[in-house]
C-alpha cells in the first residue's frame, strides 16, 4: 500500500518553494483560464416556476436574475448563477410578487437567456401576496406581505412562505395574523 | 435531516456518463487547461485567506477544499460544461441533445429519475478519455476519504485503514448517489474517489508537498498536474460499471449497438493504448474481492467486450 507510506512524513512541510520548469504553455493556459474566469459582464436570465401553492392555487411565474458571469460562459448546457432576482407569479386565487437572492444550477437549452431547466438552486425572497377567490383565508380579498425560501432540486421545487396579514378593516378580528405557506411545483 | 441532506446532495453524484459515445470522435486534449484551472483555484483560495487565520498546513487545505468541494454541483464540473476553452463531446446545445438522446441510460422506464439528471460530457488527459463526473469524485469523494484517513489513521493499520475508505467509497456507490439513484455502480467512480484522496494527501504530506510557504504565504506548486492521477480505469468504456437488472436492459441494447466499432482502428489503438498504460490498483484488487464475495456482481459481464462476444484486452 504505497500511498500509506506518505504518512510517515505528516506534518512536515518544507518551506522552499517547488523548482519551476518550462512552464510557457502552462502560463499561456493560465492567462486563457484566468481570462475565462475573471472577465466578467452583467448579464440576466429568465426563471419560471410552475407549482401548486396553497393560497394561490396553481401558479405559474416569470421572473429575471441579474449576474455577473465570466463572457464566455454559455448556460445553454449548463451553468451556475446566483444573485438578485424577481419573480412575478399569478395563480388561481392570488398573485404573488417576490425580490430576494439566489443561487440557481440551471440550463437555457436553445433559448439562451431563459433557465427552463433548474438542475439545483435555492433562494430567498421577500413575498407581497395578493388574494382572491376561494382561498381559505379571510377575508379573501387580502394582501400578504413576508418571506419564503424555496429550493429545486432536478427540477422540482419545493417553497415555504412565512406571510403577515396586512388587511385591517371590517371583520379584521377574523382574519389570521400570520399564515404559513407551501408550495410544490417545477422550476425556480 | 440526514435523509434530507443525502436527498440534497445525491444528484451531483449520481451523474452519469458514457464514453462509448465518443468513441471515434476527436477530443482535442485538456490537461492544461484543466491544470490551470486547479492552480488559479488553489491559489486564489490561499491569497484570500486572512492574516490573522491558522497558518498550519492543514488549516490551509481545509480553506482551500471549500473552493474546490461544494456540497452539491462540483466547481470543476460547472466549469467544464460551460467553458469555452475545455474540447468535450457532447459540446453545445444541439450535440448535447443528441447525446441526452443516445448516450447508454437514455433507453429508460416510467419513473426514471437517472434521466432527468444531466450527463456528463467526456473529455480527455494525457490520451485518456473520462466523464467530467471523475473531477468532481475527485475533488469531492477524495476529500472524504481524505478526512477518513486524517481522522483515522493514529488508529488503524494502514491496509486496514485503506479498506475501510474503500468500503466506505462502495457504501457510497450503493447508496442514492449511485445504484440506488441510477442502478449504477461505478469502479471507475471509485478509482477517481482513491486519486482525489491521493491528491489532498500530497497538498501537505509526502516529500515535495504541494502546499509550501514562501514570504509567510502559502503557495500551491506548479508541479500539480492532472496526468499524475488520471488512469485508463477512469474510462467507463475500459473499466465497465455494474447496472441494475432494470437498468441492464436498456443499457445492454444501447452498448450491443457499439459492437461494430470495437473492431474499429480507432478504437482498437485506444484500447491497446489503455492496456500498455493500466496496471492492477488497490481499488481494482478490492472491487475484485467483493465480487469474489458474492457481494457485487462482475463487472466483466457488463463489459463491451461480453455484450459483443469478443475477447477482452487485459493489461
Amino acid at each position: 500500500m504505497a500511498f500509506l507510506s506518505l504518512q510517515a512524513q505528516a506534518g512536515d512541510v518544507p518551506a522552499d518553494p517547488a523548482i519551476t520548469p518550462d512552464t510557457t504553455g502552462q502560463n499561456h493556459a493560465l492567462d486563457q483560464v484566468r481570462d475565462e474566469l475573471y472577465n466578467v459582464e452583467r448579464r440576466w436570465y429568465g426563471l419560471m416556476r410552475i407549482r401548486w401553492h396553497d393560497t394561490q392555487g396553481i401558479s405559474a411565474g416569470l421572473g429575471a436574475m441579474f449576474v455577473r458571469q465570466p463572457r464566455n460562459v454559455d448556460c445553454s448546457t449548463g451553468c451556475s448563477i446566483k444573485g438578485w432576482h424577481f419573480e412575478v407569479e399569478p395563480g388561481l386565487y392570488g398573485v404573488q410578487a417576490g425580490f430576494g437572492w439566489g443561487k440557481l444550477v440551471g440550463e437555457t437549452g436553445r433559448t439562451k437567456r431563459l433557465m427552463h431547466t433548474a438542475h439545483f438552486g435555492w433562494n430567498v425572497r421577500g413575498v407581497v401576496l395578493r388574494t382572491w377567490g376561494d382561498n381559505g383565508l379571510y377575508p379573501r380579498s387580502q394582501t400578504l406581505a413576508g418571506i419564503e425560501a424555496s429550493v429545486s432540486i432536478i427540477r422540482l421545487n419545493i417553497s415555504v412562505g412565512v406571510l403577515r396579514s396586512l388587511y385591517s378593516g371590517p371583520g379584521d378580528q377574523y382574519t389570521q395574523g400570520w399564515v404559513i405557506s407551501t408550495g410544490y411545483g417545477w422550476g425556480f | 435531516m440526514l435523509l434530507a441532506g443525502l436527498w440534497l446532495t445525491a444528484p451531483a453524484r449520481a451523474l452519469e456518463t458514457d464514453q462509448f459515445y465518443a468513441w471515434g470522435k476527436p477530443i482535442e486534449d485538456s490537461t492544461v487547461y484543466l491544470n490551470a484551472w486547479v492552480q488559479l483555484t488553489i491559489q486564489s483560495a490561499l491569497d484570500s485567506r486572512s492574516a490573522r487565520a491558522p497558518q498550519d498546513c492543514e488549516s490551509a487545505v481545509e480553506h482551500v477544499q471549500t473552493h474546490l468541494q461544494h456540497s452539491i454541483y462540483q466547481p470543476i464540473e460547472l466549469w467544464i460544461i460551460s467553458s469555452d476553452l475545455v474540447d468535450r463531446i457532447p459540446r453545445g446545445e444541439e450535440a448535447n441533445r443528441d447525446y441526452r438522446s443516445h448516450y447508454l441510460l437514455s433507453r429508460t422506464y416510467t419513473f426514471d429519475y437517472a434521466r432527468w439528471l444531466p450527463p456528463s460530457p467526456t473529455l480527455q488527459v494525457n490520451e485518456i478519455r473520462f466523464g467530467s463526473d471523475k473531477l468532481a469524485h475527485f475533488f469531492s469523494e477524495g476529500w472524504w476519504y481524505y478526512k477518513y484517513w486524517r481522522k483515522n489513521r493514529n488508529q488503524q493499520t494502514s491496509e486496514d485503514l485503506q479498506r475501510s475508505m474503500f468500503q466506505y467509497g462502495v457504501k457510497l456507490e450503493r447508496s442514492i448517489q449511485g445504484v440506488a439513484m441510477t442502478g449504477v455502480f461505478s469502479p471507475a467512480d471509485l478509482e477517481a474517489n482513491y486519486q482525489g484522496f491521493l491528491f489532498y494527501q500530497q497538498l501537505c504530506h509526502g516529500d515535495e508537498p504541494l502546499l509550501y510557504r514562501q514570504d509567510d504565504r502559502w503557495h500551491f506548486s506548479d508541479r500539480f498536474d492532472f496526468r499524475d492521477y488520471v488512469y485508463p480505469n477512469w474510462d467507463e468504456s475500459w473499466n465497465p460499471n455494474t447496472y441494475s437488472k432494470r437498468r441492464w436492459k436498456g443499457i445492454s441494447t444501447t452498448m450491443a449497438g457499439y459492437c461494430p466499432e470495437l473492431n474499429s482502428t480507432w478504437v482498437r489503438e485506444q484500447r491497446t493504448h489503455y492496456a500498455s498504460l493500466d496496471t492492477p490498483t488497490a481499488t481494482g484488487k478490492l472491487v475484485e474481492e467483493l465480487v469474489v464475495a458474492g457481494e457485487l456482481a462482475d463487472p466483466r459481464a457488463f463489459d463491451i467486450t461480453a455484450v459483443c462476444e469478443q475477447p477482452a484486452l487485459t493489461p
